[in-house]
């Protein structure tokens, strides 16, 4: 252990420690660009720099570690000037895009300039170094390298994250540049991290470029349901007028810390599936079939009625177990819960299986086999009583009369030959958050919210049960499946 | 203490300027085809690395070193026994890099004895690694260096036919490799994190230090980064003791230096000479003077980044410590010469070009700092500006020195501080 002074707080940390997580251990803030949590230190940019006692030159936080006795200024006259001189230089060549940058509101460059700097230009326009802008450089990804500060945080997580090394800086001196080699897109399924580390706006996200200033967005914690990972996220999104476009809530996604899970990383899949909550596929009301290829808006009681009645004639013509009802891995337990009351408790209904995305891709870091939220929550209350494939025969057969299918979002299980057989059913209530081509043979359509509009938990690959809140308002009449399910054992 | 007088220099170009008595590192250069091993070995080549093998303990080597006050010849001074024990003592693998990339302007020492005297470099490359216990030493050769690639090339083969290089050398249990690395142009790659870089194939971009190379340097294994002539002079110490070598020169400062001398004085060229020599003699006596019997203005003494002197300043020890104590540098001992119709200016903006040219672009003061300068300096030299630009490149000065990640920093704002301090007079008259 070593005891340090750092602004006259005395404070005992691991003698391993550097000077810049011993502050950070104890809420000092160093300023700070090519340092990350994550990555590989690089003490690129220099302005982590502290003054210690007895050495007559600033050195820089991030790489320095302590000493028993070390005292330490982060606020010294010498370190104000340092720090003011790091910025004028990173500030010399960087182009004033501000008005017309998405990272306006949440910059590194504007937060600390304003912070530590806030001095005059020394610098001639005509000096200005001009460098290539607005490069399409991946599937997601813009690169702007005039903004760029070469804090090298892009390349050491293509180096050390993602593993594909597809970044480098060229040329030298003042010149440097970041760019890929021969010219190759940045391709990998983690390219929507750099936009998070890049502390400026050098890397911009293609989804989000120019959609809605960051000061219009407000933020909910939840949990990816991409995969059964579990990756805890952030949903931005506003409801401001000046930035709505087509009904969009969703701007973006992003993650949020979990030491075991997912660190501060999530993958692409996950970062970009968003569309479909505010996509005009979305079932805005319960919907009965009038016509083959017609469909009337009914009440919400008046669906739940109609439903309860024309469920309790079947079972008394067929008996229960011509009722079948597939139930999404993509559900809450609280959701699922409820559906074990509803069906297995009160029904007694004993053909019951679950379904979710199954599309195979996985790799060693983050993405997973099992693309489903919540299997472990079918699991635990024993929900998927028979296989899928086996409810299909029955179905082929004739011998399932009723289908219930619960899911959220689209599930790719059945393809379209498989579901043609939907249309012989008596009945089949489907109970989704958006259209598609299962729900085309649908009596009943009954609007489920998506995740993001209702609280709830799922159970993760490794048993972690973990909560994600309602952070948007259900979309027009969408209930959450639990309430569904619940009204239905109320009526 | 000066037992030698060495009249003339050694012109890298041309040859011998005039008769003179070589000591430790031109000693016998004259003697035709002293590169070819046969002749080397003729006058006494090779006798010290069979010394050291047959009577020496590698820890005996490193002392007497130590005691012959040896330091770093590329520049940085470092007393050379002291870095070679910064080395863990145990089995681990372990490599030397010699740093032959002297890239600093008015240097060009190194080159003279990889052409005209390789095989001392590789006898002091055998000595040194016996020493160190390293059994694979890279020798890093600037890429504009060809002559000197080719010519150490085929010595170093010529070492291999003859069993010094290789396993078990002079049947001893020692047995080592050397691999010659071509450089690509670029200052930087003389830094010696940035030599290492380069050697691994990557980008020369210096390294971070702690942890340093003794501790994980090349391939992340314990590393000696020598210069040339640092190197070169190990067989002497061998041959004639850690002491005698030490009575050469001044305190702490032990030896002969190549001093390489260009510019406006009559006989440009190398001169070995005990180190501490003064600065007046080497000028006036061994290079007869100013051309032209100009007065003399200015004097770089080691190499582009030393701030330079000024005419008054010229009676000085040419050794480490005597010029750090007057606020320059010995450095790699490059002296550049200049005369009073030297316009000071266009000095400057020579020295702010190569250094922005050569910023590896690493770490924002250098990369940012480096061009602001060099446009600065050529708005003055277009005279397109205002005195109040000078403050402006003291301060700019003062905001690289000791904040970058390798002394290229440092190299790059020195000169130009000194520059507007010792002349400002005559800048702002240039302004007018």
């Amino acid at each position: 252990m070593a005891t340090i002074t750092i602004d006259e707080k005395k404070i005992t940390v691991d003698e391993t420690t550097t000077i810049f997580n011993s502050a950070k251990q104890n809420e000092i803030f160093i300023p700070h660009y090519c340092y990350h949590p994550g990555l590989s230190v690089a003490g690129n940019c220099r302005l982590c720099m502290v003054e210690i006692k007895g050495i007559s030159k600033p050195q820089i936080s991030c790489a320095t570690q302590v000493k028993d006795g070390m005292e330490i200024f982060t606020k010294s006259e010498m370190i104000v000037k340092a720090r003011i001189s790091v910025l004028e230089f990173l500030l010399l060549n960087h182009p004033i895009d501000c008005p017309i940058c998405d990272q306006a509101g949440e910059c590194k460059l504007q937060d600390f300039y304003m912070d530590y700097g806030l001095h005059s230009s020394r610098f001639k326009l005509e000096d200005k170094i001009k460098k290539r802008k607005a490069i399409d450089i991946g599937k997601n990804i813009i690169l702007d390298t005039e903004r760029c500060i070469l804090c090298s945080r892009c390349v050491r997580f293509c180096r050390e994250i993602s593993k594909t090394n597809e970044i480098g800086i060229f040329d030298r001196n003042v010149h440097s540049e970041i760019g890929t080699f021969n010219e190759t897109k940045i391709d990998n399924l983690y390219s929507g991290n750099l936009v998070d580390i890049c502390p400026v706006g050098a890397f911009t996200d293609k989804n989000f470029r120019f959609q809605c200033r960051v000061w219009f967005l407000k933020k909910g914690n939840s949990i990816c349901p991409g995969c059964s990972r579990g990756c805890n996220i952030e949903i931005h999104y506003t409801y401001d007028a000046r930035c709505t476009k087509d009904k969009k809530r969703i701007y973006r996604i992003k993650p949020r810390f979990n030491e075991t899970i997912n660190k501060w990383w999530i993958c692409d899949i996950g970062r970009y599936g968003f569309d479909f909550v505010d996509s005009d596929t979305r079932i805005l009301s319960p919907e009965v079939r009038v016509g083959r290829s017609l469909m009337a808006k009914i009440e919400w009681d008046e669906a739940l009625i109609k439903i309860k009645d024309e469920f309790k004639e079947i079972i008394n013509e067929y008996g229960k177990d011509s009722i079948g009802v597939l139930l999404s891995a993509q559900l809450s337990n609280e959701d699922l819960s409820q559906a074990n009351e509803l069906f297995v408790k009160e029904l007694g209904i004993k053909n019951i299986s679950s379904i979710g995305r199954y599309d195979g891709l996985k790799d060693d870091f983050l993405i997973m086999e099992d693309k489903n939220p919540n299997s472990n929550g079918i699991k635990n209350l024993g929900l998927n009583k028979i296989p899928i494939d086996e409810m299909l025969k029955m179905i082929n057969s004739d011998k399932i009369k009723c289908l219930y299918i619960a899911e959220s979002n689209f599930q790719d299980k059945f393809s379209e030959k498989d579901v043609k057989v939907f249309s012989n059913l008596k009945l089949f209530i489907y109970q989704g958050t958006n259209k598609n081509f299962i729900s085309e043979y649908a009596n009943y359509l009954l609007p489920a919210s998506t995740w993001v509009e209702y609280s709830g938990t799922f159970t993760n690959f490794e048993g972690k049960i973990q909560k994600f809140d309602e952070v948007l308002e259900p979309l027009a009449e969408s209930k959450p499946h639990s309430q569904i399910f619940n009204d239905f054992i109320n009526k | 203490m000066n037992e030698v007088s060495a009249l003339g220099g050694v012109n890298p170009i041309g040859g011998v300027s005039a008769k003179q008595i070589r000591l430790i590192l031109t000693k016998n250069i004259e003697i035709e085809n002293y590169k070819n091993i046969d002749v080397y070995v003729k006058y006494g080549g090779y006798s010290a690395v069979k010394k050291a093998l047959g009577e020496y303990s590698p820890e005996k080597i490193v002392d007497e070193v130590k005691k012959s006050n040896l330091r770093g010849r590329g520049g940085a001074g470092f007393p050379t026994g002291m870095k070679w024990s910064f080395v863990p003592k145990n089995n681990e693998e372990k490599f030397l890099c010699v740093n032959a990339d002297e890239g600093e302007p008015g240097s060009f020492k190194d080159r003279l004895i990889m052409e005209k005297n390789p095989h001392l470099l590789i006898e002091g490359i055998i000595i040194s690694c016996y020493a160190i216990g390293i059994n694979t030493a890279y020798v890093y050769i600037r890429g504009e260096y060809l002559e000197s690639r080719d010519v150490f090339l085929k010595a170093v083969e010529e070492a291999k036919a003859k069993k010094l290089l290789g396993k078990n050398i002079l049947g001893r249990n020692f047995s080592l490799d050397i691999i010659i690395v071509a450089g690509a142009g670029a200052y930087v790659c003389g830094e010696e994190t940035g030599l290492i870089e380069s050697i691994e194939g990557k980008k020369g971009w210096p390294r971070i230090r702690p942890p340093f190379p003794a501790i994980k340097g090349l391939f992340q294994k314990p590393t000696v980064v020598n210069n040339v002539e640092t190197i070169a002079n190990i067989p002497w110490i061998i041959l004639n003791s850690g002491e005698k070598f030490a009575n050469f020169g001044t305190s702490k400062n032990g030896g002969t230096k190549l001093y390489t001398v260009s510019g406006h004085v009559k006989n440009p060229g190398v001169f070995e000479l005990p180190i501490g020599t003064s600065l007046r003699e080497i000028i006036y006596t061994y290079c007869n003077g100013i051309r032209d019997d100009k007065k003399l203005k200015a004097v770089i003494p080691g190499g582009l980044s030393a701030p330079v002197l000024k005419a008054d300043e010229i009676d000085v020890a040419m050794d480490f410590d005597s010029l750090a104590k007057i606020g320059s540098m010995l450095g790699s001992g490059g002296i550049i010469v200049m005369d009073e119709n030297t316009n000071i200016v266009e000095v400057m903006k020579t020295t702010a070009e190569f250094y922005a040219h050569e910023s590896c672009g690493q770490c924002t003061p250098c990369r940012e700092g480096t061009e602001w300068m060099r446009k600065i300096i050529d708005r003055i030299y277009n005279k397109s500006t205002k005195e109040d630009d000078l403050n402006l490149l003291l301060e700019i000065t003062d905001n690289i020195i000791g904040r970058t990640i390798c002394p290229l920093g440092d190299a790059a704002s020195m000169p130009i501080k000194a520059f507007i301090t010792k002349f400002r007079d005559e800048i702002e008259k240039w302004l007018q």
